[in-house]
């Protein structure tokens, strides 16, 4: 399947086709790391069905708080606000975008036309929706048994509650890390973090699958429930709850074997430097560089033990030297002298960031309707097969063209009709 | 002592990795010292005689069957990435330093103790590794690790830059012996730039790599999320980069270095950082610290307490979900009580909610809302989480004895592929505890080496 593609040849996916059926950012996250690999990754939606979760709002008003219009670009929302919006922009890059209305049977049709000639498929649609759409993942493997697809409902295909609809916050609640993530004498704090740890999650699922066809000339279909995924990442928590039979303490910034841990103010207004001291070595390198206070010199302080029972008082300690120097001095300073040390750093300061420039992290990339911006790069560097972000997203239904004409070989009649029809076209009706 | 410097042999030059196996099949690999061919059995764990094919125990193949990987990494990121492939069925041979995993001191301890046999996270993260002590810092440690190198598919190491070649093992000498080798250095800030040589941990992790600056509440300090989860996404990361390069290598036989820094994946990151740094870029906004996430706007929702004791959340609600819930309450509700001047309307729905929560237990609560098409959800902690309903009935925790921590509840697969997927075969090694036969099978050492390197503590 290599036939006139839009995408460059590069990476150690080049030459794969994978189909996204994905909505809001976790599936979305997936499909970025293939097409970041090379796969080219065609984005299927729907004019006659709007995700907001995706797309963002439909309508912004050019007044509404700064709060929202802060994701457009130039605080303007435009008259296309989907197609300028950041959360879509900032993981569409690298893939192409089609429009297709698939809960028709002509839509549906052409949908299983490029599943024939692709070798993945990745939704994470609410568990039940495919099957309502006549796409039970059966049929979709009959008509091209090479075909890999990877379902991620948050909460998977089975199981009392599979049918549970939320976002990431919801499922990070009822996946028991909120009690254990936040302030240990304040409230807990959220994260969209299911989303996150479920992007590489369904890229390797993808990956592991491909490996397996290579061995039995066979797709399949998998399932990855979100949140069983997620637990993974902090499972040695819940490990400590069955050993203990309680429920492991919130933290928040500390450590339990790592004493002192936390962000200390620095120079400035709402400026941190976040440090860990993980033993012994890593605390006598603190105190020298911090001048040695006598508060500090207390020999019950060269243990662990000692240093988590008056972690306050060494806290204050050190943040009367932190205070003193800004973020990035105390950074280096630490770092230089052993000890693992990082300023918090905002978005401003992540582009202004020496290493990540060094390093080309942020590439520049024209889209569209929003323009010219520096967009974050792939999320790792491969030697042999260098990875490479080659288009900026694409806007609403920007590679019809290419996707209905060259790979499913449509001509300009049905072309057209298919546009009568609202199954192409570029702007919502 | 016998261990020389010659070059590593191999049997066989650019094997189509991946492809050899289908059922029962042996797995040519490289023999150090004795110049014949050892016949291992793909998918059986240590049953095999040397030289002869023996039938597997489990015939079932994993995704993963036939991957080989030698594992350097320690502390999270790298052993997370390897747990992945172990789990899904790759012989992956951890490889400590004496004294062990850092992980190791870690805990969660079961008790006081801080026995570096039941740290908790380490028991997590090295489930179905088989476990060996080399001093590979020692040249004739070095010499064993290339040994093993010659004969596996993946390499993961998670050194400063730099570190492996001082120790002999650098990236470009282990491609020149085994060309198809994925070698992956998962690492803080990677193989270059002015960082590169910096010590991370998840604290900074969290710090530069973001939101941090943007969790949390506003007149308070940036907190981190829960636990390792941003060094466990970079290694999450490294997993899909390793399978990616391996699919390729298996194909082209050419293998390569792979640079995974987890301030790139955690900038990259889905868990915001990726639009936040867009729309940074888009309106020269940056993003403050908010007690929720999910809404810039204010909106009803939050946490209410059910009649059973235990709580349900409805998070901050949707424009989506306004009217349904609203019908469920049995008031009629617009999306006006998530503009700024709903302040009084939010409160008034706020008690709506709690008195219709307070009338049912927190399970009955989330299904009655959920079926309206309402998200509401149980709140869990980690130990009622091991009761769920939901993952219970999904056979999600899978309980495993240890020999040292005992019989506890691990976390079940992250997907499910066909077949036999992802298996718990065994829980963590504890230290050193396949040296002798890894030795043996992998790097064809004989009895009488492996005790001379023992007892100049080379190898454990």
């Amino acid at each position: 399947m290599t036939e006139g593609r839009r995408t460059p040849v590069f990476g150690p996916l080049a030459g794969l086709r994978v189909v996204d059926f994905t909505v809001a950012l976790s599936g979305a996250y997936s499909t970025m790391l293939l097409a970041d690999l090379g796969a080219e990754v065609i984005k299927v939606e729907s004019l006659q069905h709007y995700s907001s979760p995706t797309r963002g709002a439909r309508a912004v008003a050019r007044d509404a708080d700064q709060i929202v219009l802060r994701a457009y670009p130039d605080m303007d929302p435009g008259a296309d606000p989907w197609n300028r919006w950041s959360s879509f922009n900032s993981h569409a890059r690298n893939k192409l975008a089609i429009t297709l209305d698939v809960s028709r049977q002509r839509g549906r049709d052409l949908f299983l036309r490029l599943l024939q000639v692709s070798d993945g498929l990745i939704e994470n649609n609410v568990a039940g929706r495919m099957e309502q759409l006549g796409l039970d993942p059966g049929s979709l493997l009959a008509g091209n048994t090479r075909l890999i697809v990877v379902r991620m409902p948050a909460l998977g295909l089975s199981g009392p509650d599979h049918r549970t609809i939320g976002f990431g916050w919801h499922f990070e609640e009822l996946g028991g890390a909120l009690e254990v993530q936040g302030y240990p004498d304040g409230p807990p704090v959220g994260s969209i973090f299911m989303d996150a740890s479920s992007g590489p999650a369904g890229a390797s699922a993808f990956l592991m699958a491909l490996i397996e066809r290579e061995r039995t000339g066979r797709g399949q279909v998998i399932e990855l429930a979100q949140i069983e995924n997620m637990i993974n990442h902090y499972g040695e928590i819940v490990l400590e709850a069955a050993m203990t039979g309680s429920v492991p303490r919130r933290w928040g910034n500390r450590h339990p074997r790592c004493a002192p841990q936390g962000v200390y103010p620095c120079r400035g207004a709402d400026t941190w430097v976040a440090l860990s001291v993980r033993d012994d070595r890593d605390w006598a390198a603190l105190r020298a560089l911090v001048g040695d206070p006598p508060e500090l010199r207390r020999p019950e302080f060269d243990t662990l033990a000692g240093r988590v029972a008056a972690h306050d008082e060494i806290d204050s300690a050190v943040s009367r030297w932190t205070r003193s120097h800004t973020k990035e001095e105390a950074f280096h300073a630490l770092q230089k002298a052993g000890v693992p040390a990082g300023p918090v750093l905002d978005e401003e300061d992540a582009f202004a960031d020496p290493h990540l420039q060094e390093r080309g992290f942020f590439q520049l990339l024209e889209h569209q309707s929003a323009g010219v911006h520096f967009h974050a790069g792939p999320n790792f560097n491969m030697a042999a097969t260098p990875l490479r972000v080659w288009r900026a997203a694409p806007v609403l239904g920007q590679d019809n063209d290419y996707v209905y004409r060259e790979i499913l070989g449509i001509d300009d009649d049905e072309y057209q009709d298919l546009v009568a029809d609202g199954q192409i076209g570029s702007a919502y009706p | 002592m016998s261990v020389k410097a010659e070059p590593c042999r191999r049997a066989v030059e650019a094997r189509p990795l991946l492809l050899l196996l289908s059922g029962v099949v042996t797995h040519p690999r490289c023999a150090r010292r004795d110049d014949v061919t050892v016949q291992l059995t793909v998918g059986c764990e240590g049953a095999s005689g040397r030289g002869r094919p023996s039938v597997s125990v489990n015939p079932a193949l994993q995704p993963l069957t036939g991957l080989t990987v030698i594992d350097l990494s320690e502390g999270i990121a790298g052993p997370y990435c390897t747990k992945l492939l172990a789990d899904f069925g790759a012989r992956v041979i951890k490889v400590e330093r004496p004294g062990g995993d850092v992980a190791r001191r870690w805990g969660p301890f079961p008790t006081g103790d801080a026995n570096p046999e039941a740290s908790g996270t380490f028991l997590h993260l090295n489930t179905n590794k088989h476990g060996i002590v080399v001093d590979w810092l020692r040249p004739e440690g070095a010499r064993i690790v290339r040994d093993l190198a010659c004969s596996a598919d993946v390499l993961v190491d998670a050194c400063r830059p730099g570190m492996l070649a001082e120790a002999g093992l650098g990236v470009g000498r282990l491609l020149a012996e085994t060309p198809r080798l994925v070698v992956c250095s998962i690492t803080g800030f990677g193989q270059s730039g002015p960082y590169c040589d910096y010590e991370m941990t998840e604290i900074v992790a969290f710090a530069m790599g973001g939101p941090m600056n943007a969790s949390g509440i506003p007149d308070r300090e940036p907190v981190k999320l829960v636990g390792n989860v941003v060094q466990a996404h970079a290694g999450a990361n490294a997993c899909a980069a390793i399978l990616a390069a391996a699919y390729h290598a298996g194909r082209t036989g050419v293998g390569q270095h792979l640079d995974v820094a987890v301030f790139e994946t955690q900038n990259g990151s889905l868990d915001r950082r990726r639009y936040y740094n867009l729309a940074y870029q888009y309106s020269s906004t940056v993003t403050l610290r908010q007690a929720t996430v999910g809404l810039a706007r204010p909106a009803p929702g939050g946490r209410f307490l059910a009649h059973d004791g235990r709580w349900v959340t409805t998070g901050r609600i949707w424009p989506d979900h306004v009217e349904r819930m609203g019908k469920i309450l049995g008031l009629r509700l617009d999306a006006s009580i998530l503009s700024e001047q709903g302040d009084a309307a939010r409160a008034e729905v706020n008690a709506a909610i709690a008195a219709w929560v307070a009338e049912r237990d927190s399970r009955q609560a989330m299904r009655d809302a959920q079926a309206q098409g309402w998200p509401v959800v149980v709140v869990n902690d980690p130990l009622s989480l091991l009761d769920d309903d939901h993952l219970v009935a999904r056979n999600y925790w899978r309980r495993a004895g240890h020999p040292v921590a005992g019989d506890l509840p691990y976390c079940g697969p992250p997907w499910r592929t066909q077949g036999s997927g992802w298996v718990l075969r065994r829980t963590a090694p504890t230290l050193g505890q396949d040296t002798d036969r890894i030795l043996r099978e992998d790097a064809g050492c004989r009895a009488s080496d492996i005790a001379a390197l023992r007892r100049l503590g080379v190898v454990a």
